[in-house]
């Protein structure tokens, strides 16, 4: 079955869409819409593509409450659609501080220059959740795991030649590993942790993270990306926030990368 | 009860298959999968864009009432058997839109960012998201910069633009940055899952 996507503006079937989404479109092109999305694929998709735009348009409080609270209506009762709205929100985050969005230049350098940004835009605080402690529990009542354990227990004072130092394999299937930073005391209300190279370049940097207090010690998440990365010797150095908003060092981690 | 409507009375179990001298060939494909499940979420969208809080029941309800009713039309149905469906749901509707309503329908709040117990999680998200960004070839990568630049003004027509270097209609644009955006959706949310992260 054939139907142009497009008009003349390339705008008007989207026009449609987006008043059949908010509410407003009349009742007799309700029904014409609903076979056509129920027939033409490509409409279908087009519709998926325009909840997404709305998402964002919501996200940045472009819609009004009556259009807000139509869609979100809707939203809710579409299977996956809150969680659509929670993706959006990351997305949104990752555009914005992503190195990925330098086109060019090393990894390293897309970090260095992405630093000052990430500061800009003050990620919301990140409370450590009870999640994250029962899990860092969970491993820290058992030795450093490392290999294919999605967290990985670092404590300071290693130092790369002692032959101690915690690996972690690299592998295509394995994007992110939560390194579990064994802070010993909690002495502040945030922190910020900064992985670097063996040349001691910054590489990523997450800020306002927070401690997770547990039985047997005081634990920062501090998720680490590890697309891109080569194996090799890393470290992390945490510092903690002052309350004049400046950061302080703390500790500083070694970690391994191997395939 | 959530929605404040009365519960749909019990449809039938929807039949695994139609004996093959009873079944249509327009309406076997439909409702044989794949084509079955992209007949239902499309249905599913379009209860819940009336307002149905049970999409999902009714989507069921109106594929059990058509294949109930196949071997009565199968033989001398003529025509697009996607209006016979959407025809259907229209009844379905309709039928659901006249039973009482029991309690109120509570307002629609905005909904809220994930709280302190779940800003972990989210940070795990991100972080998948951002490996997963970088997993991009260079082309989608950028495309999808451009296109969800986050600015309050010009954005249509930059993209308007984007289209139009790219040689692509507007529209074919949308969907070209709706599936690179979903790919990211699933690469994130398998990433998470691998790192125990419970994604709603």
């Amino acid at each position: 079955m054939d139907m142009n996507l497009e008009d003349s503006d390339g705008n008007g079937r989207t026009a449609e869409l987006r008043a059949f989404l908010l509410g407003t479109l009349p009742e007799p092109d309700v029904e014409r819409l609903e076979y056509s999305l129920l027939s033409h694929d490509g409409l279908y998709e087009l519709l998926l593509a325009m909840e997404e735009e709305l998402i964002d348009e919501y996200l940045c409080g472009s819609l009004t409450q009556s259009e807000a609270s139509t869609f979100l209506a809707y939203l809710e009762k579409v299977p996956g659609g809150v969680r659509q709205i929670d993706f959006a929100r990351d997305f949104r985050k990752s555009l914005e501080t992503s190195e990925a969005l330098t086109p060019t230049g090393s990894r390293w350098q897309a970090a260095v220059s992405g630093f000052a940004s990430m500061w800009r835009w003050q990620r919301p605080a990140f409370a450590a959740s009870l999640l994250l402690g029962v899990l860092a529990l969970a491993i820290y009542t058992s030795t450093s795991r490392t290999g294919e354990d999605p967290f990985v227990v670092l404590t300071a004072g290693l130092t790369r030649s002692a032959g101690e130092v915690p690996t972690v394999t690299l592998s295509p299937s394995r994007r992110v590993v939560t390194a579990m930073l064994d802070l010993g005391a909690n002495s502040h209300e945030r922190y910020r942790a900064t992985l670097r190279d063996a040349d001691s370049r910054p590489i990523h940097v997450s800020g306002r993270l927070t401690a997770s207090v547990i039985d047997r010690g005081v634990l920062v998440p501090f998720p680490l990306p590890l697309t891109g990365l080569e194996p090799g010797d890393y470290s992390i150095s945490l510092d903690g926030e002052t309350a004049s908003g400046l950061y302080e060092p703390i500790q500083t981690y070694v970690l391994r990368l191997v395939e | 009860m959530k929605d404040g409507l009365q519960p749909l009375p019990v449809s039938d179990e929807l039949p695994q298959a139609l004996p093959t001298g009873r079944r249509n060939s327009p309406f076997d494909e439909l409702l044989s999968p794949p084509g079955f499940d992209k007949m239902r979420g499309r249905l599913v969208r379009v209860f819940a864009r009336r307002g149905c809080p049970i999409p999902e029941d009714l989507a069921d309800e109106t594929i059990s009432r058509v294949l109930n009713k196949l071997p009565e039309v199968a033989d001398h149905y003529q025509g697009d058997p996607i209006r016979f469906v959407h025809a259907v749901a229209r009844n379905v509707y309709r039928e659901f839109s006249r039973r009482p309503r029991t309690v109120s329908i509570e307002d629609h709040g905005p909904l809220e960012a994930a709280s302190g117990d779940e800003a972990s999680t989210r940070e795990v998200v991100h972080t998948c998201l951002e490996a997963c960004l970088s997993e991009l070839d260079s082309g989608d990568r950028q495309l999808i910069r451009e296109y969800y630049r986050y600015e309050e003004n010009g954005k249509a027509e930059r993209r308007r633009r984007l289209a139009a270097d790219l040689g692509i209609a507007l529209n074919l644009l949308r969907i070209k940055a709706f599936r690179i955006r979903k790919r990211l959706s699933l690469c994130a949310h398998d990433c998470a899952k691998k790192n125990d992260v419970e994604v709603k």
